[in-house]
């Protein structure tokens, strides 16, 4: 086990050390510098405003100032928000997105399992006909149509709930966006769960444990469950992946204070610094997701360490 | 009738049989044909804007289907404009992440050993990245015209086909009509091409049909954060996001380029699905 933990980082780091030098480069290679919005600056301040941000430094030089910032999280100056550093605005912004990833993942992780189990425990029935509409509707409508449809039901139509705004962080207020984040994820959990479910149902030694009378409820929680729950647990990491990116629209469209706002706005404004930190942020978080699925998975399922 | 012949009828019947799939194929051409035709046919232009005509409901009687948005222009007219761009996007940006996917695959697969390696790492490491965050990254680097827009999709959108492409590749490499290509020493990017490719080419159709829709909707994402298509064009994405700021006035401004958008995207999941199935006797 530790073997494959320390292989599995081994993966991760140089992952990791690439993603930050690429997008660094890459941003630096962009036309329009951070300033071009500013009409007619006068040469002097340009290059003042250049030298107090460190931009007149050889490349190099910069990338280097950039990696050890990073060592201790030091993600540099925003260009968008002169008095606040990157790191203050994603202290800032944290707070918010976690709050609405983690409570849509485990939302998603709950609901899209029960819904899976019920569907495959009624194969070919009425319920599991249903569930699959759903899921395939789910599937199929991109978060940032089913964020506006719920507005307009239970904010406008209804009265029920705030339209948009954080307000306290009270329930109201993100009930909505959890669920435009985590329906697209349910219906893609409970689809795998069903199909995994069926094969499983399947298996020699399910039909054994039948044959030799083990009562049902205690087949599908000892038999069952256990290596059906294996190909949901690997989606775990791109259900995160996806919820990091809808996550993006979803505060966009209920003007929440997350980082995703700040990503799209830096990226609109040539924004480097913002955009490079909360790029490395999610990467990080992202690969260290994978990586606890992966350490899960193999702890689970021994036939994957040897692999 | 040769069995090849045959096959491919067998499949095309089981195509034929599969009722979702087959509405979505008459969906599709209907959306398709809507499309290129609406825009032409309509007695409202693109841009024919109006004051006085600004946020009408829907109603037949002036050819305002769809209703008008806060400029007075009319939606129906706008919704299958839209409909042009976001189908094209989708279209293109499939076809060049094939092309890379294809020539990426079939070397890495081909080749084997060092080569395969370094290069399937490259696809990894791109994995560890949400899609949507490099494109932003590129639409950032590149600007916001809209041919870079599909470039900039096909580029990051080839990653899974380049896996299935020489996982196809690595199991039909060491076949026998394989040894009779190289045994008359045939150069490699003609084995690459005459041989290789053609006999791969099920698998990545399917994948491609699956990979439009999900091109559409990183388009129309980009689009409605503003990162996309721009003023005075118009695609779907943008339409649903001008539609979100007027929920409250003008709710059919939402409602019909977000519908639209749903059918279509049901509709080409529902063919990807069915040619998979038809194609794959082993999924009957």
């Amino acid at each position: 086990m530790g073997g494959y933990i320390l292989k599995r980082l081994s993966i991760g780091i140089p992952t990791l050390l690439i993603i930050v030098t690429a997008s660094f480069f890459l941003m630096r290679a962009a036309p329009g510098g951070p300033f071009d919005a500013e009409v007619d600056l006068d040469p002097l301040v340009r290059a003042n405003l250049e030298a107090s941000y460190g931009l007149d430094q050889p490349i190099g030089t910069q990338y280097l100032r950039f990696l050890d910032g990073l060592t201790h999280f030091d993600f540099g100056p925003s260009t968008t928000y002169p008095d606040r550093s990157v790191g203050e605005l994603i202290a800032d912004g944290l707070p918010v997105t976690l709050k609405l990833g983690l409570t849509a993942m485990l939302l998603a992780t709950i609901i899209g399992l029960l819904a899976g189990v019920i569907a495959a425990r009624n194969r070919n029935g009425v319920l599991d006909g249903a569930i699959m509409m759903l899921a395939s509707v789910g599937i199929a409508v991109p978060n940032f149509v089913v964020a506006p449809i719920l507005t307009l039901l239970f904010g406008i139509t209804l009265q029920l709930l705030p339209v948009a705004g954080w307000g306290d962080g009270s329930l109201r207020y993100w009930l909505l966006p959890v669920v435009a984040l985590a329906l697209p994820q349910i219906a893609a959990i409970a689809r795998i769960t069903r199909s995994s479910m069926l094969e499983t149902l399947s298996a020699d030694y399910v039909r054994t444990a039948r044959a030799k009378g083990m009562p049902e409820r205690r087949v599908l929680w000892r038999h069952v469950m256990r290596s059906a729950f294996l190909p949901v647990m690997s989606y775990l990491g791109p259900v995160a992946a996806n919820v990091v990116t809808g996550s993006v629209i979803v505060e966009q469209i209920f003007s929440l204070p997350g980082i995703g706002r700040f990503f799209v706005q830096g990226a609109i404004n040539r924004d480097y610094g913002l955009v490079m930190g909360i790029v490395i942020l999610y990467a990080t978080v992202l690969i260290l997701l994978n990586l606890l699925v992966d350490i899960a998975y193999g702890w689970l399922d021994p036939r994957a360490r040897v692999k | 009738m040769s069995p090849s012949h045959s096959a491919r009828r067998q499949a095309l019947a089981r195509f034929a049989a599969n009722r979702a799939a087959m509405v979505g194929l008459v969906l599709l051409t209907v959306i398709v044909l809507l499309a290129v035709i609406v825009p032409m046919a309509w007695p409202y232009g693109l841009e024919d804007a109006s004051l006085e005509r600004a946020l009408r409901p829907p109603s037949f009687a002036d050819f305002h289907w769809f209703g008008t948005d806060a400029n007075g222009r009319d939606l129906f007219v706008r919704v299958f404009y839209g409909a042009r761009i976001s189908l094209a996007i989708g279209l293109i940006a499939t076809v060049i992440a094939l092309f890379i996917g294809v020539a990426w695959g079939t070397t890495a697969g081909w080749f084997g050993g060092a080569v395969d390696m370094l290069m399937m790492r490259f696809v990894d490491i791109l994995y560890a990245v949400p899609l949507l965050f490099l494109i932003i990254v590129l639409v950032t680097v590149l600007g916001n015209n809209i041919f870079l827009i599909f470039a900039a999709i096909g580029a990051v959108e080839w990653l899974t086909m380049s896996r299935i492409v020489r996982g196809q590749t690595i199991a039909i490499r060491n076949l026998e009509f394989m040894d009779g290509a190289r045994a008359i020493a045939l150069p490699t990017p003609r084995i690459l091409t005459r041989y290789v490719v053609p006999n791969i080419i099920g698998p990545v159709v399917v994948y491609s049909t699956l990979l439009i829709p999900v091109n559409i909707i990183v388009e129309s994402s980009l689009s409605f954060l503003g990162l996309g298509v721009q003023e005075p064009l118009t695609s779907w994405g943008l339409l649903i996001n001008q539609g979100a700021t007027m929920l409250d006035s003008a709710s059919w401004m939402l409602v019909f380029p977000a519908v639209l958008l749903a059918i279509t995207m049901l509709s080409f999941n529902a063919v990807g699905d069915g040619l998979r199935d038809a194609l794959d006797p082993r999924g009957r």
